[in-house]
């Protein structure tokens, strides 16, 4: 049919019929009849502007209503908002709009805080990783609640993810299998490290405890009474041992050892040993509160004393339990009382020491390592086999 | 239930420590000579251990405190 007019073709009687053609003309070009759809339609009429802007058209997130701030100050590409996984190096870390629906990695090897601010948009979630060695704490800025289950917002170990999600106005409760407590925090004394006598140790950085002033203290357990020297700490050279058979302890290194008497000890006690020694080189050895006992060795004090682990001295093993070493560069003889705690293992964080190993309290039992919970906290042990005892601490 | 077994140091390169209680080569015991080490598992034996005798706990404690694992002279 050759092109026509509209006012060439015959009127419509009635409301058009699915069969019949409506003509349309281009806005440019041979006018042409074509049936309507809305492809034809969108052809013939697009999209001229988009809120006053002409020409290409770009819907910027200001030109959505809805979505909120969280989502339209992220990015002018929705897909970072939502997609992208942030990296976080350092050990604390205040939340903000744009991290809304990210998985944050926390890789730092100490404990990361993760706070709460009272300015993130309502509806807002994340998920936080804890990537490293570092656990991950979330805590509530002022003007925010953390609601938690059990006082737990801690990580435990690596690879835990935890979901922050806010579920009312500045209200957030955080999902994940396995938080805890502040492992920092004393709760009393729940985990020893339990050494089968065969291998098991706890390595830690070699590390040299200069002379002078400084103090020792650590509970240990055996099973059976053997005439064997168990380590405490050793190096290559240097050790803390004991004997809870013929009752001497030993600091030193192989050629100058300073061994006291200090008592024998029963099968499935804990013992409290104990050594102090002061600036001037005097060195006195204790066994469960007792009497301080001053060890024969030569020379004043122990010297400098190197240590690389919990356990082992030269092909010598741990077999028993160790638990809630501590190590002071400071003598604490007067504190000894408060350290012995009548019998008890007590907190010492007050006495500030500057390497403490809990040996499961702060891990929760589990993982890999004890975190060095000194002043000075750089000692991070790795456990060789040894394992948590949640049963059976001093 | 952890299990122990002695072998020879030549086959450490053969162990997967995935299976082993210890985490890797550095940190396993061997003999006074080196000729020798402990292997430690879990579980069921690992196939590269097949054939070794095994040993209990106090098994394994007796052996080592010989003059071929331990030396007199340590404090």
């Amino acid at each position: 049919m050759a092109n026509k007019k509209i006012s060439a073709l015959d009127p419509l009687g009635t409301t058009p019929a699915v069969g019949d053609i409506l003509p349309i003309t281009d806005v440019s070009g041979t006018p042409t009849t074509k049936s309507v759809t809305v492809a034809n339609l969108m052809a013939a009429a697009p999209v001229q502007s988009v809120a006053g802007r002409t020409g290409a058209v770009t819907i910027a997130n200001t030109d959505v209503s809805g979505l909120g701030t969280a989502a339209t100050t992220a990015s002018t590409d929705f897909s970072p908002a939502f997609f992208s996984t942030v990296s976080e190096l350092t050990t604390a870390r205040t939340l903000s709009n744009s991290d809304n629906g990210k998985v944050i990695v926390c890789t730092n090897a100490s404990t990361i805080t993760v706070t709460i601010p009272n300015s993130l948009t309502a509806g807002f979630s994340c998920k936080l990783v804890q990537g490293g060695a570092g656990l991950v704490k979330v805590i509530a800025a002022s003007g925010t609640t953390l609601s938690l289950i059990g006082g737990k917002n801690f990580t435990s170990i690596q690879y835990q993810v935890v979901d922050l999600i806010n579920y009312g106005t500045e209200l957030y409760v955080l999902d994940s299998v396995g938080l805890q407590a502040d492992p920092t925090a004393w709760s009393n004394n729940t985990y020893s490290l339990s050494f089968d006598g065969s291998n098991d140790l706890v390595s830690f950085t070699q590390t040299t405890f200069s002379d002078g002033a400084r103090t020792f203290s650590a509970w240990v357990k055996f099973p059976t009474i053997s005439s064997v020297t168990y380590p405490i700490l050793g190096g290559s050279s240097d050790r803390w041992g004991y004997n809870p058979s013929n009752g001497y302890m030993y600091l030193g290194d192989s050629a100058n050892v300073h061994y006291g008497l200090i008592g024998a000890s029963s099968a499935g006690a804990w013992v409290h040993l104990f050594i102090t020694q002061t600036t001037g080189g005097t060195l006195t050895f204790y066994k469960d509160g007792g009497a301080g006992v001053t060890p024969t060795g030569a020379g004043s004090g122990a010297g400098d004393l190197v240590f690389d682990n919990q356990g082992k001295i030269g092909s010598t093993y741990m077999a028993g339990k160790i638990d809630e070493i501590a190590i002071w560069d400071s003598d604490q003889t007067s504190n000894f009382s408060t350290i012995y705690n009548g019998g008890s293992a007590d907190d010492l964080s007050t006495l500030n020491p500057v390497h403490w190993w809990r040996n499961g309290d702060f891990e929760g039992g589990t993982g890999g390592s004890v975190n060095d919970q000194g002043s000075d906290g750089s000692l991070d042990g790795t456990i060789n086999g040894a394992t948590f005892d949640g049963t059976d601490a001093p | 239930m952890r299990t122990y077994v002695i072998a020879d140091t030549s086959e450490v390169s053969g162990f997967n420590f995935d299976q082993l209680v210890d985490i890797d080569e550095s940190y396993i015991r061997k003999s006074l000579d080196g000729s020798k080490i402990l292997a430690r598992y879990e579980g069921t034996q690992p196939s590269f251990l097949s054939g070794k005798t095994e040993y209990t706990h106090s098994e394994i404690l007796a052996i080592l405190a010989t003059d071929e694992w331990t030396s007199d002279e340590e404090i």
